[in-house]
């Protein structure tokens, strides 16, 4: 399918947020310039956005619109033209109000290139008259215009009042989408509503949907891998020192390593989501009565070494029993029974060994406690909350996150705690960062993505516009 | 793994050739990249090899290989990888031989042990441990499914290879990536299980073969023997075991006597009957789980290196296949004009005495005035349209105030309308107009650095729009209330 793009210009008056929007749709916080003053963008920039390797759609974004009334009263000067497309032309063939006019022109210019428009409003401002005739010049384009109204969270937007206005231009279809306070869904009807307006580019722009939804699932299922993997590495980390080591100077190892992990992956969440927002450092984690002194009778650490103990005792057995056929069984078995005991044993040694060994040698060993452990967990979904109802226009800073009070759910509480016991999954514990095994994840991500999925967005903190 | 795996035909093309390489190997050293980049914690920049992938074009998986393979580690990788699936393929060819051995060592012992040699010890020397075996595996597999029992195995596997590894590669310099990328989870589990299933298969084929040249070429007297069941019961017996070589097309085995003696037949018949269910017990059931096993083994090696969820690949999407693209700057903007307003703003000068007052964009009344001290305001209407300037510039013409108050709300974008109606307004009064911005603290509540920019717009506006009174703000911008910025408004 080798069509040319749907070329949609993003217009509409000054400091409405026209950048802001591409940003959020493009995920692309360096687009363009954002500033909270007028005439921001002076240029007319394209970007287009791609589903796989094909071009969909191509969005321009425009200067602003500041003096519409002054164009009209141009236009009216001109002689007649019963074909309104026609007079704008001649008013972009002529010197646009002794170039008074430039940055209207180069929006008139872009519209009449493109096939659609989107009439980027901010939901702030009331509807006043130079809003109007923006409306009137764009209609005179000839081209379909959606109004997006922008900046909805705020307090101060008044969306009842601008749909009337709108309505009463002829504009019945509008769309909500606030650039700063990311909605999915919203996002989805914006492009429904696109959609609607250049019909014959509806199968396109579904598919630019589709592949759009696809990756964002994607992005929030690595999004809990990563985080799933931050709890794995923290339950798992242990930290032995001598018995004269003072328990504080412990106490600092693990949380060093544990706030390091912890930024790792928070850096690691910002970059998939793709937002530069220089450090978030998470704050400190309470750990000074925090720590957990290593038990060597918990429950989750019992019933692996039960697992591992039986399939050791079963293969040093079957082992055994091998030697004893190719005896004949004149063994009797014996090799059987030793086999199964050396590999009971080896499995307890493996296990035990190190701990036991430390404990009788008064070695002390830590290791989080489950109240940490719940706490970075809470916190690290919090992010990821906020990150995914974060426009990527947005410059405002994150909330700070409190972690929430306790596990965020019971199926994670319980996935973290098995990971606990594994600390052979802990990239913690070695010196060149990689895990001896790689811990099994998925019960984990499952549960951490379930909270996400499940969470309702209107409880999600607002975030500032800026 | 396909190398190593010992029934999958070997597939290895390592060098970059223009169609994507989707081989295991290839995927491999994608898989092993992306493990060292997710223990830095993010993708290194590469723009050559993200280029060489771009170039490639395909789907993002094909793009993930072809970066890897175009990256300067590569070839160390690869001769890694190279590495540990040579020792894999040695432990296996190792085992294998380990267990043919055993098996025909079993076969000739448990034939050769006694005489007449007793057919159900025979059997069970043969296919009893093997069956034993094997149905503890499968109640392993069923129990210890969700927590990785497996695991046990794969590690232990993995750090045999490591060994021998580092013993045939000394140089190598073998980390845990490689490693976890070739033995490493389901990978690891299966490629254990089928190991386990191939040397019990070659255990029960060798003994299959040991029994039927040693049957075929020696004499054995083969009973059923007993001391403590009587003739009923073994008879039971050997039905109940004659059924699975019975499915197998073995011929009945019920006419023989079960202690022949110097019935050549009859040894002949029990000595068919042992074969088929040496096949029966100890072969059969081996193939097909070692065909499970490597089914699994090779679903999960089609797996590897296609990981959407894994961290490091959802970064390298944006790089690889990018979901938008800029098109650049397609009408620029004319050169910036030299700023016109080059002299400092005005000081505001403060209102006194009467002022006449409207306002522009805004549907205020007299109502809507600041109190402002020694101002006595004449109200003179709002302002939203041309012909409404138009008007009231005329009206002003005619009879100019002292001074004029252009009432607007602070939180508006000083735009260039904005700027030609002040203008307008300013130059009917000879410039005597201020502008004076009401709604402040909604300003304010914007961010303090917002609003401290705005007001400085809004006084290069007034100077460039000539009027002289400045900009007032009612009520004024408290400079020491710092809204924090970051929390809601």
């Amino acid at each position: 399918m080798n069509r040319t793009p749907l070329r949609v210009a993003v217009v509409g008056h000054t400091n409405t947020g026209k950048t802001s929007l591409l940003r959020t749709l493009t995920r692309d916080d360096a687009f363009g310039e954002v500033s909270d003053r007028p005439a921001t963008t002076r240029d007319v920039r394209g970007v287009a956005l791609l589903a796989g390797d094909e071009t969909i759609v191509e969005l321009f974004d425009t200067p602003g619109l500041e003096d519409a009334p002054g164009v009209a009263q141009t236009l009216a000067q001109q002689p007649p033209d019963p074909d309104p497309v026609a007079a704008i032309e001649r008013f972009l063939a002529g010197d646009h109000g002794h170039g008074r006019y430039e940055q209207e022109a180069k929006v008139l210019r872009q519209l009449l290139r493109s096939d659609a428009a989107l009439y980027v409003i901010d939901a702030r401002e009331p509807v006043r008259n130079k809003h109007r005739e923006e409306l009137r010049l764009l209609a005179a384009c000839g081209r379909p215009v959606l109004p997006v109204l922008n900046f909805l969270d705020s307090a101060e937007a008044d969306t009842a009042a601008w749909k009337t206005q709108l309505a009463r231009l002829g504009l019945h279809l509008s769309a909500d989408f606030d650039t700063v306070v990311y909605d999915a869904q919203a996002e989805r009807q914006l492009f429904d509503k696109l959609a609607a307006l250049v019909e014959p580019r509806r199968a396109d722009l579904e598919r630019l949907q589709r592949d759009r939804a696809q990756m964002r699932a994607h992005t929030i299922e690595s999004a809990c891998r990563l985080v799933a993997g931050l709890l794995a590495d923290a339950g798992g980390a242990r930290v032995r020192g001598a018995p004269d080591a003072p328990p504080e100077a412990l106490a600092t190892r693990l949380q060093d390593r544990v706030r390091q992990a912890e930024q790792r992956c928070v850096d690691a969440l910002l970059g998939l989501f793709r937002f530069d927002m220089g450090a978030h450092a998470p704050p400190a984690l309470p750990l000074h009565d925090g720590r957990w002194a290593l038990d060597p009778f918990d429950p989750e650490a019992l019933r692996r070494y039960g697992i591992r103990t039986g399939s050791a005792a079963a293969a040093g057995g079957m082992a055994g029993l091998a030697v004893d056929s190719m005896t004949g069984f004149a063994s009797l078995g014996a090799a059987a029974a030793i086999g199964a005991g050396l590999g009971a044993a080896w499995s307890t040694a493996r296990t035990f060994g190190q701990p036991w060994l430390d404990r009788a040698r008064g070695y002390q060993a830590l290791a989080l406690d489950e109240a940490t452990l719940a706490l970075l967990a809470g916190r690290q979904l919090q992010l990821l909350r906020a990150l995914l109802r974060r426009g990527h226009a947005s410059t405002a800073p994150l909330a700070p996150n409190d972690g929430g009070n306790g596990w965020p759910s019971a199926a994670v509480r319980r996935a973290t705690l098995r990971l606990r016991a594994m600390p052979e999954c802990s990239s913690l514990n070695e010196v060149d960062g990689s895990a001896h095994a790689a811990p099994p994840l998925a019960p984990l991500t499952d549960a951490l993505l379930a909270v996400v999925n499940a969470s309702p967005m209107s409880s999600q903190p607002r975030s500032v516009s800026s | 793994m396909d190398t190593l795996n010992p029934i999958l035909p070997a597939n290895r093309v390592d060098r970059a050739s223009p169609v994507a390489d989707r081989s295991l190997a290839a995927r491999q050293l994608a898989d092993c990249i992306r493990l060292e980049e997710e223990t830095q914690g993010h993708p290194a920049p590469t723009p050559d090899a993200d280029a060489v992938a771009i170039r490639g074009g395909g789907d993002f998986w094909q793009r993930v290989v072809r970066r890897a393979a175009a990256l300067p580690q590569a070839p160390t990788r690869r001769q890694q990888l190279a590495a540990l699936r040579a020792s894999l393929r040695a432990v296996t060819l190792l085992v294998l031989l380990l267990a043919a051995v055993s098996g025909a060592a079993v076969a000739s012992t448990a034939l050769a042990a006694h005489r007449p040699a007793s057919l159900p010890l025979v059997l069970i020397a043969v296919v009893g441990i093997n069956l034993l075996s094997l149905l503890l595996w499968l109640l392993l597999q069923l129990s210890g499914w969700r927590v990785g029992a497996g695991m046990q195995a794969g590690s232990s596997l993995h750090r045999a290879g490591a060994w021998l590894a580092a013993r045939a590669a000394p140089g190598l310099h073998l980390d845990d990536i490689a490693l976890r990328v070739v033995a490493g989870g389901a990978q690891g589990r299966w490629f254990a299980a089928t190991l386990v299933h191939g040397a019990w298969l070659a255990f029960a084929l060798s003994a299959f073969l040991t029994l039927a040249i040693l049957l075929s070429l020696r004499a054995y007297a083969l009973s059923w023997e007993t001391t403590l069941l009587d003739a009923h019961a073994l008879a039971t017996w050997a039905d109940t075991l004659s059924w699975a070589p019975a499915l197998l097309g073995a011929p009945s085995t019920s006419h023989l006597p079960l202690i022949p003696v110097g019935d050549a037949d009859a040894h002949r018949g029990w000595a068919a009957w042992l074969l088929v269910a040496v096949f029966a017990y100890g072969v059969v059931p081996r193939l097909l789980m070692l065909a499970l096993s490597a089914a699994a083994l090779w679903r999960a090696q089609a797996r590897v290196g296609r990981d959407a969820q894994a961290p490091g690949y959802a970064r390298l999407r944006a790089r690889l296949l990018p979901d938008h693209r800029a098109l650049g700057i397609v009408d620029a903007a004319p050169p910036a004009s030299p700023p016109a307003d080059a002299a400092p703003p005005v000081a505001s000068t403060a209102l006194r005495g009467p002022v006449a007052a409207l306002s522009l964009e805004y549907d205020g009344d007299d109502r809507s005035l600041p109190t402002l001290a020694d101002v006595r305001w004449q109200w003179l209407g709002s302002i939203d349209d041309v012909g409404a300037l138009e008007r009231m510039t005329t009206a002003l013409r005619q009879r100019p105030p002292d001074q004029l108050a252009i009432l607007l709300r602070a939180t508006a974008t000083p735009d260039r309308g904005l700027e030609r109606s002040i203008a307008a307004l300013a130059h009917s009064v000879e410039g005597r107009a201020a502008v004076l911005l009401l709604d402040g603290p909604r300003l304010q509540a914007r961010g303090d650095d917002i609003a401290a920019q705005r007001l400085a717009d809004w006084r290069a506006l007034a100077m460039r729009a000539g009027a002289r009174l400045g900009v007032t703000v009612a009520p004024p911008l408290d400079p020491a209330t710092r809204s924090p910025t970051g929390s809601a408004p």
